[in-house]
């Protein structure tokens, strides 16, 4: 599973627009499936999580693995993915 | 057990906390081990008891911060802005105390009345909240966007203040983006000031969440969008640690904004801006399946047992979720200010806390709006 360094677009990922336009940049040269590195990332808002997580995940079975995640960044994905009725795993940090 | 063994000697403490005498010498001077020593004759002793906790954890530094849960408020609730007596004549000289709320409201209200054509004269004093004012860039932001502002310039002139609360200045996002920019500084200035590290990832959430509806729903047009963003640290005894953050636009308001959707055209304004909360209620249409970014602001509040109050038109809402009291929604009236543009204050306490759901704050909120329901709109 390819590793996607989610912390190459900043350490505060918010903003529906901004989503968008990361999404967009992430579909160019993405092999499915990943999973998504969240090392250094601050924060995390709904609704860039909403337009880049659950395109992600419907191209890998309604499923998305998830990284180095910081208890905040955990909650918003956590509340994104139910609302997305997406299932996700937390891999443990080495 | 006889006295002398009741206290314990420095050899003996770091011989129980396995550690040498110079660490032990350090950690009397950085941590809350410093407080639990005595001196008896000449002697430095460590109660046995106090000591035993300290082990435990129970009387540790991260004890020390305490939950001032019951104590807070958005203290703009107290200040004295009569405005009401004359719109036109704004009176700050008696005002105590004023946080990022309460400035932000007065600048959007401002920036309200100039817009209007309307000319507004400030009167101003040395006192702290002026000079506060100052500090944060109150007046600069007055002198670009409220022209028919009239005040004493000269009366704060050479003043030389530094606000001990002072976190983040008035800071101006006009298009959408910039707020990740202050998020990243302001996460910065939280770990400087001994502030957790959870703090900033919470905060950069919910601002990143409003700023953004802020610049989505503004109904201005692109020249004309403002966002103001601003924070300070908030005290409650010394061992805790507190933010108040405000964010206010020069927008239609959330109430405005909601009833352009069909779907909620006939709500009250006060209905409005409560369901505005809702998860899934949104002035786009459902499809795009908006209107959650409101729904998390609450859900991290309850959670964090904090604070958060809305004012947009005559609208002024406190959401109160401080567990000591009756935990629920309050609104203020006369509102602080009147202005079109949303105001939020939200009150963050640097605490270990669990998230509620949105079904969680769904559920609240369908209690609470059914009440307002029942109060007629003005």
């Amino acid at each position: 599973m390819k590793i996607l360094k989610m912390n190459k677009y900043g350490s505060v990922l918010t903003g529906r627009e901004f989503g968008k336009d990361t999404m967009e940049k992430i579909a160019r040269n993405i092999e499915y499936p990943v999973c998504l590195d969240f090392e250094g990332v601050n924060s995390l808002g709904s609704s860039f999580a909403d337009e880049v997580l659950i395109p992600i995940a419907r191209n890998q079975g309604n499923k998305i693995t998830v990284i180095h995640v910081k208890m905040p960044v955990w909650d918003c994905i956590q509340d994104v993915a139910i609302d997305g009725k997406i299932e996700i795993f937390k891999k443990v940090d080495n | 057990m006889n006295k002398e063994s009741e206290y314990l000697s420095v050899t003996e403490v770091a011989q129980m906390l396995g550690i040498s005498i110079p660490t032990l010498r350090m950690m009397r001077k950085t941590t809350a081990l410093g407080k639990l020593e005595i001196l008896i004759g000449k002697r430095v002793k460590f109660s046995r008891k106090a000591i035993e906790e300290y082990l435990k954890g129970k009387n540790d530094e991260v004890t020390q911060q305490k939950t001032p849960t019951g104590q807070l408020e958005i203290m703009s609730t107290q200040d004295t802005i009569n405005h009401k007596a004359k719109k036109d004549l704004i009176d700050l000289r008696d005002v105590l105390c004023i946080d990022p709320y309460g400035t932000l409201s007065l600048l959007i209200y401002l920036i309200g009345r100039s817009r209007e054509s309307k000319s507004t004269e400030l009167l101003i004093s040395t006192s702290e909240a002026c000079k506060k004012l100052r500090y944060v860039g109150f007046f600069d932001y007055i002198d670009q966007f409220a022209p028919l502002v009239k005040y004493n310039k000269k009366i704060l002139e050479g003043e030389k203040y530094f606000p001990p609360d002072s976190l983040l200045p008035i800071t101006l996002l006009r298009r959408k983006g910039e707020e990740r920019r202050v998020l990243e500084q302001l996460n910065t200035l939280f770990i400087q000031q001994g502030f957790s590290e959870e703090i900033g990832s919470y905060v950069g959430w919910l601002l990143g969440e409003l700023a953004d509806n802020s610049l989505t729903h503004d109904g201005n047009l692109l020249k004309n969008k403002m966002c103001f963003i601003q924070a300070q640290r908030y005290s409650v005894g010394e061992n805790s640690k507190c933010v108040v953050i405000g964010i206010a636009d020069t927008g239609q308001g959330i109430h405005k904004s909601l009833k352009q959707n069909p779907k909620h055209k006939k709500l009250s304004d006060q209905v409005a801006v409560l369901s505005a909360f809702r998860p899934n209620v949104s002035s786009w249409d459902d499809e795009h399946k908006r209107g959650k970014g409101l729904t998390d602001i609450l859900s991290i509040a309850m959670g964090n047992e904090s604070l958060v109050r809305v004012s947009c038109g005559n609208i002024d809402f406190e959401f109160d979720f401080q567990t000591i009291k009756k935990v629920g929604i309050i609104r203020i009236e006369p509102p602080l200010l009147e202005a079109q543009g949303t105001r939020f204050g939200v009150l963050y306490i640097d605490h270990q806390f669990k998230k509620k759901t949105r079904e969680e704050v769904d559920e609240f909120l369908r209690k609470e709006i059914k009440r307002y329901e029942n109060i007629k709109n003005e």
